[in-house]
């Protein structure tokens, strides 16, 4: 359950290096290296069952090491695919669970963050899944993390509330520039908001894609390029008449 | 873009009240209406209403055997009328009869069953959580709950005499059984992606403990409690009907031997009587406890 080594670098928030994970006879991370540096938001993107939710539960310190190193800062969060509140307290207090001290007034001003300063006091099962996901994301923030770890947060949303969620993880990044690691299959939300892009195949990271503030906007015409490769790089033909 | 965006917008101004629902809705068709005028004060008519039909068939039964009585269709000596069971429970509380054994049960109970229940939850949480508790607690529990508690109770007098003490351990191995299976049970069924989350956020065993896994376990803590109490009025009743001195179980032997079924029947009226405060209790409990659930789980 330990992260064997931890140590804290300068220069960069991550530092995987030859990390192997099997579950039985299956080999899910095989010597995998990789390096985030600080303030960089970087999205792995792969097919399901490819070791994606691995990666990230390893470096959150869920799931052990087998082999090879791993660094990370000790102040990181994650945000799990589901919400994960404890419905028995109150929105708040759920948001300070990771402080080592209840402080309501830092609760509130990092939930006015996430727009849900009137939801201080609900109980989280009258929340909107969009609302509960902000509250985990403001959970998350709290604690200040240099990195943090995104593992397909907003999958379960519905679409016009995920682009809702990009704008404001956008903004969030921001403002307080932790390292972020988006575990994703979404194509789309890997380019939109990332700094660069992470093919994860046979157990490795195989392709990057540095996409540096390049696509913000679905818009802009590198942007069904961008795509086009990610998708051949994850072996998706599409046969629809999209260009 | 600016953070406010994703800040969803409140509709402005006070809801709209009935009245002004229902006069939008003059003219339109009765479903509607209908839908729209289920308001707080009319669901209260209905539960009201259904709560007086409850009622009515106790109250008609209550009748017809005050009548049967009073007009001698039986004789008063084997079932007397509800109006002399009354007079008799009145007379019993004059003369201290009654608050008298009554203070000496609900004193067996309260420790019998405080001991028990305490046990009971002490266990489940050691052995959901360790199995090393598991392993030193579960089995020979779940050999007690398939025996039948109550038959130890004259091998209980053999042991430990007539006095409390036999009568306060059979009521503390009733209670505390349903209390251990599902203190037990709840504790290995708290959701583990929320004990994951906790472990994430570095949250530390204690802390882990009283934030997730007892509040998780609590639905089921709470059921266990309910289970128990009804247990340990059934366990008071047996451990009283052998060698009491005092007692509701005392007053129920002694009135047998006189043939006083007015006696008789006001002790049974009282263990009803407790056996309801008690479950009222537990689930007042719930709803302060649980209130978390939200009104869909509101009785």
């Amino acid at each position: 359950m330990v992260i064997a080594e931890v140590s804290v670098r300068s220069d960069h928030a991550v530092e995987v290096r030859a990390l192997r994970r099997a579950f039985g006879q299956r080999v899910v991370l095989d010597g995998l290296d990789l390096t985030i540096g600080a303030s960089e938001f970087v999205a792995l993107v792969g097919k399901s069952g490819g070791g994606k939710t691995t990666l990230l539960r390893t470096l959150a310190g869920l799931d052990s090491v087998e082999g090879g190193s791993v660094d990370v800062p000790k102040a990181s969060s994650l945000v799990f695919q589901e919400p994960r509140l404890l419905p028995w307290q109150r929105v708040w207090r759920n948001v300070v669970i990771g402080l080592p001290h209840d402080g309501r007034a830092r609760a509130l001003q990092v939930l006015a963050e996430v727009g849900l300063s009137s939801h201080a006091d609900a109980w989280p099962l009258t929340l909107s899944g969009g609302e509960a996901q902000r509250v985990a994301l403001a959970r998350a923030l709290i604690r200040e993390p240099e990195l943090l770890l995104l593992d397909e947060p907003f999958g379960a949303l519905d679409a016009i509330t995920r682009i809702q969620m990009h704008e404001l993880v956008r903004e969030l990044h921001r403002r307080h520039r932790p390292a972020v690691l988006l575990v994703t299959h979404d194509v789309d939300e890997a380019l939109v908001l990332a700094d660069r892009v992470l093919v994860l195949r046979d157990g490795r990271v195989d392709e990057e894609l540095v996409t540096r503030g390049l696509y913000t906007d679905r818009s802009d015409p590198g942007f069904e390029r961008a795509r086009a490769k990610l998708l051949t790089l994850l072996e998706v033909r599409e046969n629809t008449s999209r260009e | 873009m600016a953070i406010e965006a994703v800040v969803r917008e409140r509709p402005a101004g006070p809801p709209p009240t009935d009245a002004a629902a229902e006069q939008r809705l003059d003219g339109r068709s009765r479903r509607v209406h209908l839908t729209v005028g289920k308001t707080a004060a009319r669901r209260h008519d209905v539960r009201f209403l259904g709560g007086l039909r409850r009622t009515l068939v106790p109250l008609a039964l209550i009748a017809v055997w005050e009548i049967g009585s009073s007009s001698g269709w039986w004789s008063s000596l084997i079932l007397p009328s509800p109006l002399a069971i009354g007079s008799t429970f009145v007379a019993l509380v004059r003369d201290g009869t009654l608050p008298q054994n009554l203070a000496v049960s609900l004193q067996r109970v309260v420790i019998g069953a405080g001991i028990g229940i305490t046990t009971g939850i002490t266990l489940g949480i050691v052995s959901g959580l360790w199995r090393i508790g598991e392993e030193s607690f579960d089995a020979i529990l779940q050999m007690m709950r398939t025996l039948p508690y109550l038959v130890m109770l004259p091998l209980f007098v053999i042991w430990f005499g007539i006095d409390e003490f036999p009568k306060i351990l059979i009521i503390a191995i009733g209670t505390s059984m349903p209390m251990y299976l599902n203190t037990f049970s709840g504790v290995r069924n708290v959701d583990r992606r929320l004990v994951e989350m906790a472990q994430s956020f570095g949250l530390n065993r204690v802390r882990l403990i009283l934030t997730v896994i007892i509040p998780g376990a609590m639905p089921s803590i709470l059921t266990g409690l309910r289970y128990s109490l009804g247990v340990g009025w059934l366990a008071l009743v047996v451990a009283e009907q052998i060698n009491a001195r005092a007692g509701l179980g005392f007053l129920i032997s002694d009135a047998q031997s006189l043939f006083l079924t007015d006696v008789l029947l006001v002790c049974v009226v009282t263990y009803a009587a407790l056996g309801l405060l008690s479950d009222v209790t537990a689930r007042l409990l719930e709803r302060r406890l649980l209130s978390w659930r939200g009104s869909s789980q509101r009785w």
